[in-house]
């Protein structure tokens, strides 16, 4: 059979034209679902400055002992490089002197970093954010934090996340029951 | 042995099936032709690819884009909100665009008048017709969300069939309500217009999903994410929400009640469906042949030669000018399609500045040096002059292209007024507003007025230059003398690079010397004398163009 252009505007090669297209989407989206590991979950995550040695250091001083604190006060600029210092680094303050020590400073602005990184951050950096988030002034701030908490359990039971579900469980249970006055 | 089941259940509910086949044949190949995407797509019924699948190839872009940046990237609500939104805007301005074609064409009466054709049998192929046309755009906006949402890390096995469900009932409902509109309006002329500016809502939106993806990848406090996973209370109260909602439900915990919520919304589309097919069926017994009224508005002879217009008569110098200044006015307003084509480029500084301002990167380029920040900024400056020649271009094409033959024969003394005419209409009507709201916006950014100033008044220098260099480079033919065609809307590509070239060495310099006063005033003398050779050159060009002069 001879294919010329007339024959190719006619409804039928038209209309095949468009299933072919509709087909050809559809193996498209099977293919995004193949890479799903691969490409896209890889920079679901968020991205933070790799953490410098002074600012290492810095975290870790203050972590440590409150003189540091005293002695050097801590800036409003060098809240963000010590949250992601923070994130970054599991184990750095156990104790939980530097995330006291920043919510003193700025508990707004450490609320909302937790909620973005609960966001779009991706399973280990979740974890840490409600790790951080368990140093959080709950009777100043009760309600933002149990929405941040719920939001995290929430999200973390449907992708089956135990562990995110387990510290988000934690944190709910540790913050105060009904309304403070 | 189907066939003639079907025909025999046709003939028993009072329809002829081969007239009804041979209607439905008819009204496919007008779908493909598509009336007013035609406009939108520069694809004319005589092209191979069809108008109708450019349509199908917009939504198939549209909802690729949407679904694969949101992948992953939120959880079920936020992705079946964002898709199904889209999918229900899309399809209703596309049964709105084609409503003629798809649903209800008095101008059928013309020609089927006059034959033997029972309404039943009418009705019966207008309603195939506009099955199939909806059910391809339903198919070409939900087969992605459908397919890629199943693979989100919170949905379920239920998740693609709760969401074709509920963009079955959104887009459903939302063809009903405009059918049911529509028809209760009737034909009016400003709703035509309106149909040619919405026929551009999916390339519109692929540009908003386009520039969009980029805000959320360059959006560093990841605003937009935010907002999808804590919602503000009015998001409660869209339709949409609703049924992303369901979708949420079904996916990830479903119960007993989801499956109650899916019949009713079941039912509830039935009902919309059967009161429109109700409806449109009483519309297609009583159709009435269309009647066409004609307006006289016979011009005052104290403003013959001259423009109503105060400005326009005291920029234009010369007969040639003011019939350039007037018919550029006059058309913009009056020609929906050519007013889309012409301000599309414009969307590129205006997406530079909000996606400056989105993601913190416009800085003032007088005072900070970091690229990462004043890139953007600059960017914008150049690209509001380089939208012109683009402008410029696309003026050549209009659907009143035949009329050109009154410019091609009247006696021009300079042909170059003609374009002269066009480029200063333009730089009133578009370009200074426009250069103005940035000088407002940076200004306010900035927090330095001097520095908005100065930038907006370099932007309106260039955009001056390049519609002289457009007048000689770009326009292949006098101003409104062809006919829309394919490849309208890219415009003319080896001298948009070329003044590209040009334009972003301007940039270049810009950005190492914006700082010093004499950037600005070189920039000031370059362009003055610029405008020298390229106004003989743009003069040259049209005299050429209009075959010699008095």
């Amino acid at each position: 059979m001879k294919i010329d252009k007339p024959t190719l505007r006619s409804a039928k090669y038209q209309g095949l034209l468009i299933i072919g297209v509709l087909f050809g989407a559809a193996c498209l989206a099977v293919t995004a679902l193949f890479l799903r590991e691969i490409f896209f979950e890889k920079y679901v995550r968020e991205t933070f400055q790799p953490v410098a040695e002074h600012v290492a250091a810095r975290a870790k001083s203050l972590a440590t002992s409150r003189l540091a604190a005293e002695t050097n006060p801590v800036t409003n600029s060098e809240i963000d490089a010590l949250y992601d210092a923070w994130i970054q680094t599991d184990e750095l303050d156990s104790s939980g002197m530097l995330a006291n020590h920043l919510f003193e400073i700025n508990s707004e602005h450490m609320l909302a970093r937790c909620c973005r990184t609960l966001v779009i951050g991706n399973q280990q950096q979740r974890l840490q954010a409600l790790k951080l988030l368990e140093f959080a002034p709950a009777t100043e701030h009760a309600d933002q934090v149990r929405q941040l908490a719920e939001y995290a359990r929430e999200k973390s039971k449907r992708r089956a996340e135990d562990n995110l579900v387990t510290a988000a469980d934690g944190l709910l249970a540790r913050l105060p029951q009904g309304k403070t006055p | 042995m189907r066939g003639a089941w079907l025909a025999a259940f046709l003939r028993a509910q009072g329809i002829d099936p081969r007239q009804m086949f041979a209607l439905v044949r008819a009204f496919l190949l007008s779908d493909l032709r598509g009336l007013h995407y035609t406009k939108a797509t520069g694809t004319q019924p005589n092209h191979v690819i069809s108008p109708l699948f450019f349509v199908v190839g917009q939504c198939l872009t549209l909802s690729a884009i949407a679904s694969l940046v949101l992948f992953m990237r939120v959880e079920v609500f936020f992705f079946s909100f964002v898709n199904l939104s889209l999918g229900v805007v899309v399809i209703a301005t596309t049964v709105l665009v084609e409503f003629q074609e798809v649903v209800l064409n008095p101008k059928d009466l013309e020609i089927l008048g006059p034959r033997p054709i029972n309404p039943r049998t009418y009705a019966a192929a207008r309603f195939a017709n506009l099955l199939l046309y909806v059910g391809i755009m339903f198919l070409a906006l939900t087969i992605q969300p459908a397919i890629v949402g199943a693979g989100l890390r919170d949905s379920g096995i239920y998740f693609a069939p709760a969401y074709v469900l509920a963009a079955f009932t959104g887009s459903a409902v939302a063809v009903c309500l405009v059918i049911l509109s529509l028809a209760a309006l009737g034909n009016s002329e400003t709703l035509e217009g309106w149909k040619t500016i919405l026929a551009w809502t999916q390339i519109v939106l692929i540009l908003v999903a386009g520039y969009g993806a980029q805000m959320v990848f360059r959006d560093k406090l990841s605003r937009f994410e935010i907002w999808g996973a804590f919602p503000p209370d009015w998001a409660a109260y869209v339709p949409t929400a609703w049924l992303a909602r369901f979708v949420e439900q079904a996916s990830v915990a479903p119960t007993y009640h989801t499956l109650t919520i899916a019949g009713l919304m079941l039912l509830f589309t039935a009902v919309c469906l059967a009161v429109t097919v109700a409806c449109v069926a009483h519309l297609y017994k009583s159709m009435q042949p269309l009647t066409v009224h004609v307006r006289h508005r016979p011009m005052k002879s104290g403003r013959l030669g001259g423009l109503a217009y105060g400005p326009g008569s005291r920029l234009t110098f010369g007969p040639e000018q003011r019939v350039g200044f007037w018919l550029c006015g006059r058309l913009l307003w009056r020609d929906g399609s050519l007013r889309m084509r012409s301000l599309l480029p414009f969307s590129m500084p205006l997406a530079a500045v909000g996606l400056g301002i989105f993601t913190s990167q416009f800085a003032n380029p007088m005072h900070e040096h970091d690229p990462a920040l004043v890139t953007l900024p600059i960017l914008a400056v150049y690209l509001i002059g380089l939208s012109v020649p683009h402008l410029i271009y696309n003026l050549t094409f209009n659907d009143d292209h035949e009329a050109a033959w009154i410019l091609r024969s009247t006696p021009m003394q300079q042909p170059v007024g003609l374009g002269l005419g066009v480029c200063k209409a333009v730089m009133f009507w578009l370009i200074t507003p426009t250069c103005v709201a940035f000088a407002a916006v940076s200004s306010w950014y900035w927090n330095d007025p001097l520095a908005g100033i100065l930038h907006a008044s370099l932007a309106w220098l260039l955009a001056w230059v390049m519609a002289l260099a457009a007048l000689w480079l770009a326009i292949p033919d006098l101003p409104f003398s062809r006919p829309p065609d394919r490849g309208g809307s890219t415009g003319p590509v080896l001298a948009s690079l070329l003044l590209s070239c040009f334009a972003f060495q301007w940039g270049g310099l810009h950005y190492f010397f914006a700082a010093s006063i004499w950037f600005w005033i070189a920039s000031v003398a370059v362009a003055l004398l610029l405008m020298i050779p390229l106004s003989k050159k743009a003069d040259a060009r049209f005299r050429k163009l209009a075959g010699g002069t008095l």
